[in-house]
C-alpha cells in the first residue's frame, strides 16, 4: 500500500489592496444610475439656458445689439432641442439598463454622453468665438466630473479630447475652415480684435494648460479618496468574515466544553436516582457533590460565554425589536419551574402586557439571571414575586422581589462586578458563580436600562429594572 | 409506552438518557452516527426520536437529518438535544424552531436534567397519540 502524504498549506494573509491603477474600483449600478440621472437633469438646465438664448435672439435681436451682443438666432434653439432629445433618450435608455442590472452598459451609455456633451460644447464654443470669449472655460466643468467619477487613466484620455477638440476648433478658424464665431458687437468694449498668432498659441496654450492642472489636482485627490474606500471597504469586509468565524469557532468550542459536562451530569443522575442499585451514604455524599460541582461548571460556563458574546464587538449587533414582556417572563419562568420546585421555593406573577424594543435573547438572559437569583437566595418555603407592566407614559418596569437573605449594605454596589459574591451569598448557595449579575449589568448598559436594589438583610431583595420610553430606543450601545 | 431511538455522538450521555427512559418503562434503541440512525429508522419507525445537532465532521448533521425526516416521515416527532449556547448569534433556541430549518417538536439543552427529559418525551407522546 503507497503511503499517503498531506502537505498543511500555510494560510495566506489577505493583504489590503496597495495602490493600485483605480481603473479597478469602479462605481456599481446604483451610484453610476444616480450620477447618470443627475447629469441628465444640468443637461436639461443647460437645454433651457440654450432655448432662452436662442428666443432672446429671435425675438430681441436689436435690442440686445444697442447693448453690445449679438444674439445668435436659430443655432441655439436647434441645439437645444436636439441635446434635449438625446438627453430624453439617455434617460430612458439608462432606466432600461437599470432594470437587468447591466454595469457595463451603463457605463457605456454615461460615456457616451460625455463625449456628445463634448462635440455640443465645442459647437457652441466656436458659435461664442473660441478665441474671442472665455467661453472654452466651459470645459473645465466636465474636465472636473470625469476626474470625479472616472479611473486616472480615462480621465486623462478625457481631458486629452477636450484639448483636441478646442485646439482643432482654433485652428478651423484660423485656417479659415470654419467662420470665426462671435456674439459680440465690434467696436464694442467686450469685443476682441482677431489675436496675433503668439497671442493665439499663449490662449490656446494658457487654457489646456488649467485643464491639464485640473485633471491631476482632482484625479489625484479623487484616487487617494477611492482608494482609502477601497481599503476600508476591505478592512470591513475582513472584520465580517472575522467575526463570523469567530462566532463559529466559540459555537463549535462551547459545544466541546459543555458536552462532557452533559455526559457527566447525566451519569451523576442515573446513581443518584438508584437505576443502577441504591448507593451506600457515603457513597450518595460523593455523587452528589460531583453533581453540584458539575452543575455550577456548566452554568459557569454558561455565563462566561453570555459574557463573552455580549463584549464582542466583532459581528453586527442584532436589532432590536417589539417584545411582549409578559410573554418574555412567562417563558423564563418555565424554565425557572424546576429550580424554584428543586429549592422549595413557590413562585407568584402579577404580569401585564407591555411592549418593549429589545434584543429577546438578551431580555430571557437577564430575566434568567435575575430570576435564578431569587430562587437560589431564597429560604425553602419562601415566595419569589414577578411582576411586569407600564410605567409612566410608555416606559415599562419589572420586579423581582425574594424574601431571602437579602445584601449588606455596603456591598450592595459590588453585586454587579464581575465575579463578585458576597460571604452571605456562598455560604447559602456553593453553586453560586458571580457572574449572573455581570451578565444582567451588560445587558442593561446595551439597552440603557435602570436597575434599581431594593434590599435588606434577613428580609429579602428587590430589582426593578425601568424599560425606556419606546422612541428613546433605536439601537444598543456599545 | 413507546420506542425510542436516540442519536448522539457521546456515547456516555447517550447511555445515561437511555438508562434513565428504560427506567419508566419505555424500549430505547442508540445509534452513534447519522447514518446509523437513518438505517435504524428504515429498519424500524420509533415512536419518537432523540437527536443530537453536532457531529464530528458536519457541525449541522443533526439539523440536516431532522430536514430530510420531516420531508420522509413528517409524523416522527424529534427532540433536538445539543450542548451550543442559545444565546450566541449562530447558536439557537426554541424560539427557532420551524418546519424549514429546524423541523422538530422540541429542543433541550445540554446538559439535560434526565427528569425534564423524562417528562418532555411524557408530554410529546400524549399529544402525538
Amino acid at each position: 500500500m503507497t503511503a499517503f502524504v498531506y502537505q498543511l498549506p500555510l494560510e495566506k494573509e489577505t493583504k489590503l489592496p496597495e495602490e493600485v491603477f483605480d481603473s479597478e474600483v469602479s462605481l456599481s449600478v446604483g451610484p453610476l444610475i444616480r450620477n447618470v440621472t443627475w447629469f441628465a437633469r444640468l443637461r436639461f438646465a443647460v437645454v433651457a439656458i440654450l432655448l432662452s438664448f436662442g428666443l432672446a435672439g429671435l425675438f430681441g435681436h436689436e435690442y440686445f445689439e444697442k447693448l453690445g451682443l449679438l444674439l445668435p438666432r436659430w443655432w441655439p434653439i436647434w441645439m437645444g432641442v436636439i441635446l434635449c432629445g438625446l438627453n430624453v433618450g439617455f434617460v430612458l435608455y439608462t432606466r432600461r439598463m437599470a432594470r437587468t442590472q447591466s454595469n457595463r452598459s451603463i457605463r457605456i451609455a454615461f460615456s457616451s454622453q460625455i463625449i456628445i456633451d463634448l462635440l455640443m460644447l465645442t459647437a457652441i464654443v466656436h458659435f461664442l468665438g473660441s478665441t474671442n470669449t472665455f467661453a472654452s472655460f466651459a470645459y473645465l466643468f466636465h474636465v472636473v466630473l470625469v476626474s470625479i467619477f472616472y479611473s486616472r487613466q480615462n480621465s486623462l484620455y478625457i481631458t486629452l479630447l477636450v484639448c483636441a477638440l478646442f485646439i482643432g476648433c482654433v485652428v478651423a478658424e484660423s485656417t479659415g475652415l470654419l467662420a470665426t464665431g462671435r456674439v459680440f458687437v465690434p467696436g464694442t468694449i467686450l469685443h476682441r480684435e482677431e489675436l496675433s498668432l503668439l497671442a493665439l498659441i499663449l490662449h490656446v496654450a494658457s487654457a489646456v494648460a488649467v485643464w491639464i492642472a485640473a485633471w491631476y489636482l482632482v484625479s489625484r485627490q479623487t484616487s487617494f479618496a477611492k482608494q482609502r474606500d477601497a481599503a476600508l471597504a476591505a478592512i470591513n469586509r475582513r472584520l465580517v468574515e472575522a467575526g463570523r468565524e469567530r462566532s463559529a469557532h466559540m459555537l463549535r468550542t462551547t459545544h466541546e466544553i459543555k458536552a462532557p459536562f452533559a455526559a457527566i451530569h447525566a451519569n451523576t443522575q442515573i446513581l443518584l436516582k438508584g437505576r443502577c442499585g441504591e448507593l451506600p451514604a457515603e457513597a450518595r455524599n460523593i455523587v452528589e457533590r460531583i453533581e453540584q460541582r458539575c452543575r455550577r461548571l456548566s452554568e459557569e460556563i454558561k455565563q462566561m460565554l453570555q459574557v463573552a458574546n455580549l463584549q464582542s464587538r466583532g459581528q453586527q449587533a442584532p436589532v432590536p425589536e417589539s417584545i411582549n414582556l409578559r410573554d418574555c417572563l412567562t417563558q423564563c419562568l418555565v424554565t425557572a419551574k424546576d429550580r424554584a420546585v428543586e429549592h422549595g421555593v413557590t413562585i407568584e406573577t402579577d404580569l401585564h402586557s407591555v411592549s418593549v424594543e429589545a434584543v429577546q435573547d438578551h431580555l430571557h438572559m437577564m430575566f434568567e439571571n435575575i430570576i435564578s437569583n431569587g430562587i437560589a437566595y431564597s429560604h425553602e418555603g419562601g415566595t419569589v414575586k414577578v411582576t411586569c407592566g407600564p410605567r409612566g407614559d410608555h416606559g415599562a418596569e419589572v420586579s423581582v422581589e425574594d424574601q431571602g437573605i437579602g445584601i449588606p449594605q455596603d456591598k450592595a454596589s459590588k453585586i454587579f462586578q464581575d465575579y463578585y459574591r458576597t460571604q452571605e451569598a456562598v455560604k447559602h448557595n456553593k453553586s453560586s458563580t458571580g457572574l449572573g449579575l455581570a451578565v444582567v449589568r451588560r445587558i442593561a448598559n446595551k439597552h440603557s436600562l435602570r436597575i434599581q436594589v431594593e434590599t435588606e438583610p434577613g428580609r429579602g431583595t428587590i430589582f426593578r429594572i425601568e424599560f425606556p420610553q419606546r422612541e428613546n430606543v433605536n439601537q444598543l450601545s456599545n | 409506552m413507546a420506542y425510542i431511538l436516540i442519536i448522539d455522538d457521546d456515547e456516555d450521555f447517550s447511555n445515561a438518557a437511555a438508562i434513565e427512559l428504560r427506567g419508566v418503562g419505555h424500549e430505547v434503541a442508540e445509534e452513534l452516527s447519522i447514518e446509523g440512525g437513518q438505517d435504524s429508522i428504515k429498519a424500524r419507525q420509533p415512536d419518537i426520536l432523540l437527536l443530537d445537532v453536532m457531529f464530528p465532521e458536519d457541525s449541522a448533521a443533526g439539523l440536516k437529518l431532522a430536514q430530510i425526516l420531516h420531508k420522509e416521515s413528517p409524523n416522527l416527532p424529534i427532540i433536538l438535544l445539543t450542548a451550543v449556547n442559545q444565546e450566541f448569534p449562530l447558536g439557537f433556541s426554541k424560539k427557532d424552531i420551524d418546519n424549514v430549518h429546524m423541523p422538530v417538536n422540541d429542543f433541550l439543552e445540554k446538559p439535560v436534567d434526565l427528569g425534564t427529559l423524562g417528562r418532555t418525551v411524557a408530554e410529546l407522546i400524549k399529544k402525538t397519540q
